[in-house]
Order: C-alpha cells, then sequence, then structure tokens
C-alpha cells in the first residue's frame, strides 16, 4: 500500500512516463502490484481472474496516463481503473456463469486454498485455511458494494476519505455499506466467532 | 449510556477511533453489559477475520508481463500528429477552417461603414428626413439664425476682421461635411430657389468655395477694409438669419454666409439698406447690387411656386457670397 509519502514519488514517476519515459511504468507497477491485485484477487475470489484483470488494469493505466492530470492521487485514480476492469469481469462472469463459489467447503477445488502457512502447529493451519475460506466464502456472498467496502477497509486499512474518494461516494455512504458487510458478514461467521476461534 | 447509543459506537471503539472520554464510557457499558459486549465481540471477530486473510503476491512475472504489453503499445501521438496527421484529411479541413474564418472577418470588415461616413450619413438624413416633409423649427421673425444641427461651423466663432484663422483638418472636415449637406439634390419636397435676374442660384454640388449658390453685392460709402463697414455687413447677414462662415476665404471684400434659402431676400434687404445708393435713383443699385456673374442658365429654379410648400416644407440652406463695393477713395483737391 502506497504511503501518504509516496505521493510525490507517484507524481514525479508519473510525469516521467508522460514525458515518454515508458520504462518509469515499471517502478509504478512493482509498487501497485500486489495491493492492486489482492482487492480483485478477494473481490472475484479468483487468482487467475485477479492477475488477468490486475494485468488489464496497468496496461488501461498507461494508456490513460496522458490524460492523468494530477487531480487526484495515482493511487485513488489506479483504483478506480481497478474497480472499473473488475466490474466489467464480474459481470462477464456472472454472463458466463463461470463464478467459482469458494464457501464450498471442498479443499481440492478450492483455488485459495494454496497459502503457505509460516505457523508451526498443523492443526492450527488447518483450522485457520478452513476459517480463511469461510471468510472469503462470506465476502463472495455479500452485495458487490458492499464487498469492496469491507475489503478496501479492513483488509486493506484504507480511511474512509480514501474509500470515499476511490468509489466516488460520501463518507457516510462508506461507512453505511461497512455497517452491512460487517452485520452480514458476522451472521455468516457466528460459529466461528461464538466458538472463540477468533479472538478478539 | 443506552445500549443502543453504545451499539452505534461499537465499530467506531472496536477500530479505537473514539475520544478517549467516550471510550472509557464504552468501555465501562460493555464491562457491565453481556449484550453489547457480546455484540462488540462478534464485530471485532469479523474485522480480525477479514484482516487476516493473507496478502497473496502476484504471480511471478507479473510486472513483466504488464510491461511487455506497455512496450506493444502504440506511441502517444505528438501535438503534431495529432493537429497534421493524417495530412490528406486534415490538411484540407484546416484550410476550409482558416477559409471560412478569414470570408468571414472579411465580410464583417466589409458590411461595416467607417465612422466619418457614418456621421456624414446621418447628418445628411436629418437634412433628407427635413425634406420629406418634417416640420423645421418655427423660425422667429426676425431673430437670430435658427439652430440646427447640420450647421456646425455656424458656432464658431467670427474672427475679427471677417477674416478666418488657416484651416485646420478638422475644420476642412466640417466643410466637406457642409457643403454635401447643402447639396441640391431636387428631393421631393425641398426648397429649389428661384432664379432672379441679376442673381445666381447655383445647386450645392460645389466641393469648394469657388461656387456659391447665391451671389450678392453691396456698395458702401465706406473706405476699402474698413473695419466698422464689416462689423454693418456681418451685423445685417445675422438680422437677416445668415451665418458667417469663418472657415470661408472670407476677404476684406468678400463675406461667406450661409442662410436659409428663403431668408435671401431677407438678407438683400439688410443689404440694401447699408447700400450708398440713395434710394432716389431707382435703377442704380436699388438694393443691394447683383452680381455681375450671369447665373447659368441651369440654375433658373423658381424662389418659390405653385406646388412648393414654403410653409412645411423643409428649407434647404444656401451658401451666400457678399461682395463688397468699397467707396472709391476721395481726391484731394490741389
Amino acid at each position: 500500500m502506497s504511503k501518504p509519502g509516496d505521493e510525490t514519488d507517484d507524481a514525479t514517476w508519473v510525469q516521467r512516463v508522460q514525458a515518454g519515459e515508458t520504462e518509469a511504468f515499471d517502478t509504478l507497477v512493482r509498487r501497485y502490484q500486489t495491493p492492486i491485485y489482492n482487492v480483485l484477487l478477494r473481490w472475484l475470489g479468483d487468482r487467475d481472474e485477479a492477475a488477468e484483470v490486475a494485468q488489464d488494469v496497468f496496461v488501461a493505466a498507461f494508456r490513460a496516463l496522458g490524460r492523468f492530470r494530477g487531480e487526484a492521487r495515482f493511487s485513488t485514480w489506479l483504483y478506480q481503473i481497478a474497480i472499473n476492469q473488475a466490474k466489467n469481469r464480474r459481470k462477464a462472469l456472472a454472463r458466463a456463469a463461470t463464478h467459482v463459489v469458494h464457501n464450498s467447503g471442498d479443499p481440492e477445488n478450492d483455488p485459495l486454498d494454496r497459502v503457505p502457512d509460516p505457523r508451526p502447529n498443523p492443526s492450527d493451519e488447518i483450522e485457520r485455511r478452513q476459517l480463511q475460506r469461510v471468510v472469503q466464502g462470506a465476502i463472495n456472498g455479500l452485495d458487490a458494494d458492499d464487498a469492496l467496502v469491507v475489503i478496501l477497509r479492513d483488509l486493506q486499512q484504507q480511511s474512509y476519505q480514501e474509500i470515499a474518494r476511490i468509489l466516488a461516494v460520501p463518507e457516510g455512504t462508506v461507512k453505511s455499506r461497512l455497517y452491512r458487510a460487517r452485520q452480514a458478514l458476522k451472521a455468516r461467521l457466528v460459529p466461528w466467532v461464538s466458538s472463540q476461534r477468533i479472538r478478539l | 449510556m443506552t445500549c443502543d447509543a453504545i451499539q452505534e459506537r461499537l465499530a467506531a471503539y472496536v477500530e479505537r477511533q473514539l475520544d478517549p472520554e467516550t471510550h472509557r464510557l464504552v468501555e465501562t457499558h460493555l464491562a457491565s453489559c453481556p449484550t453489547c459486549r457480546a455484540e462488540a465481540e462478534a464485530l471485532a471477530g469479523v474485522i480480525r477475520a477479514v484482516a487476516d486473510l493473507p496478502v497473496e503476491a502476484p504471480p511471478p512475472g507479473f510486472s513483466q508481463a504488464v510491461m511487455a504489453r506497455v512496450r506493444a503499445e502504440p506511441r502517444a501521438p505528438t501535438v503534431w500528429e495529432r493537429l497534421f496527421v493524417p495530412l490528406w484529411i486534415k490538411l484540407p479541413v484546416h484550410a476550409v477552417a482558416w477559409i471560412v474564418v478569414i470570408a468571414a472577418g472579411w465580410y464583417l470588415f466589409r458590411a461595416t461603414p467607417p465612422v466619418q461616413v457614418q456621421v456624414a450619413q446621418r447628418s445628411e438624413e436629418v437634412v433628407g428626413g427635413a425634406a420629406k416633409g418634417d416640420e423645421l423649427p418655427a423660425e422667429p421673425h426676425p431673430g437670430p439664425p435658427p439652430e440646427t444641427a447640420i450647421a456646425p461651423t455656424e458656432k464658431l466663432p467670427t474672427a475679427p476682421g471677417g477674416l478666418k484663422p488657416p484651416a485646420t483638418d478638422a475644420d476642412v472636415r466640417r466643410m466637406e461635411t457642409f457643403e454635401r449637406q447643402t447639396k441640391d439634390e431636387a428631393a421631393p419636397g425641398r426648397y429649389d430657389a428661384k432664379k432672379e435676374s441679376g442673381s445666381r442660384t447655383t445647386p450645392s454640388s460645389v466641393q469648394s468655395f469657388s461656387e456659391p449658390d447665391q451671389e450678392l453685392t453691396v456698395a458702401l460709402n465706406d473706405p476699402p477694409g474698413d473695419e466698422q463697414a464689416l462689423a454693418r455687413v456681418r451685423a445685417a447677414v445675422e438680422r437677416a438669419g445668415g451665418s458667417p462662415l469663418p472657415t470661408a476665404p472670407n476677404t476684406s471684400d468678400t463675406v461667406w454666409l450661409t442662410i436659409n434659402a428663403d431668408r435671401v431676400d431677407v438678407l438683400r434687404q439688410e443689404l440694401r439698406l447699408l447700400s450708398r445708393v440713395p434710394p432716389d435713383q431707382p435703377g442704380k443699385g436699388d438694393g443691394p447690387s447683383m452680381s455681375a456673374a450671369a447665373p447659368p442658365a441651369s440654375l433658373n429654379t423658381p424662389l418659390a411656386g405653385p406646388g412648393v410648400k414654403t410653409d412645411d416644407a423643409p428649407v434647404a440652406k444656401v451658401r451666400v457670397r457678399v461682395t463688397i463695393q468699397w467707396a472709391a477713395p476721395q481726391q484731394s483737391l490741389p
């Protein structure tokens, strides 16, 4: 995630790309590939889809960089491109009915199951992966706009103000969506919470 | 605080965004309220569950793949390319655009007459409007020259001796405008001066002071150039309603003036009173001597005739040159 202090640095690289220095774009790609990829990963629920869309996001950003005037942060602008690209992909997936459901509980078919776990305890690892699948499944079941807010806020720790800028909605709307998303997630995760498997 | 108020603040409490006082109040309430505490724990659990989702790195080679596609992108067109490429399309478009702009500008330039012509046209319209039947202001009889809008030269002060200072460019322009105004165009209703014997009436088609509309001569008993005599002549002009023209080539022997055409007779009468010819010598200048110059035949026009309204019709101004015949200097007796 870009830090506030990187905003000026982003602008410098943007200007170099706009001046014709194509290779300068690689710095911006490396800086934002992880956060952009992860937003898409959690919102689309599929690694291959997320990787493909993330590439499209950066290529689209490069094409549009000539029109970028620096009125908003580069990161805000990039996130907006990512959300637009992801929305188009969600529509396409919905039409094709190929969206992968990750709350099936089947580890053999769960694309998100191949997560390396640094913790040494195997039973904890299994439980943790199971919880991740449940959480991802709960996110997949949310309204798209609500899911996006909880991903940006609780997963990527974006401020309410920044989320409002990215989504172009008032902060009050952001908080409303977040409340709704958390209530829905709580309903899905109550068994896990009540069993105190989730520690406060 | 009530449970509803507490639960409204639970998200901010869990995220540690409350001010210290409110945070303490919520914490105190949670310690004694199992319902709100369970709600807080559930909320915290959800937030933690999402936050604990692993952050994954993009697939290996991701940035290289992106840059490969970026390098394959066509270069953004330069300003020159955006304006002129392709030439076979954009050059004709630019040419047509320039032609339209130039043509529009030329048309606007041609459609707007110069300011001087506009002023003259407005002045002519005043005279022409009067010629079309507009009533002129009633003239007092006798009285000062009527105020008109077409003879700004009448306002000029008369130089001592009747001689005008050297004409300036403004004077010349005013005179040219005046000359156009007094042009006899024979428009309907315009006054046409009658040609009288010995007098010459000319249409105002002159462009200089060589051709007055009327020529009058007054014989005076005074020696040549006598200032008082000249002053009497100018006074007679003004009594008749005329206006001296200081910008005209007045000399010690001539006085140029403008006067309404229907006041020429009055001027004649006034000048006759100044004449040296005693009234008991008829035939010899009974009244002011008329100019010796025979009027051109083409200028014979009735002073007033049937069908010509002199009451309501607009009266044209005529330019008159009064020539002074001075008394011969007396020879001393031997």
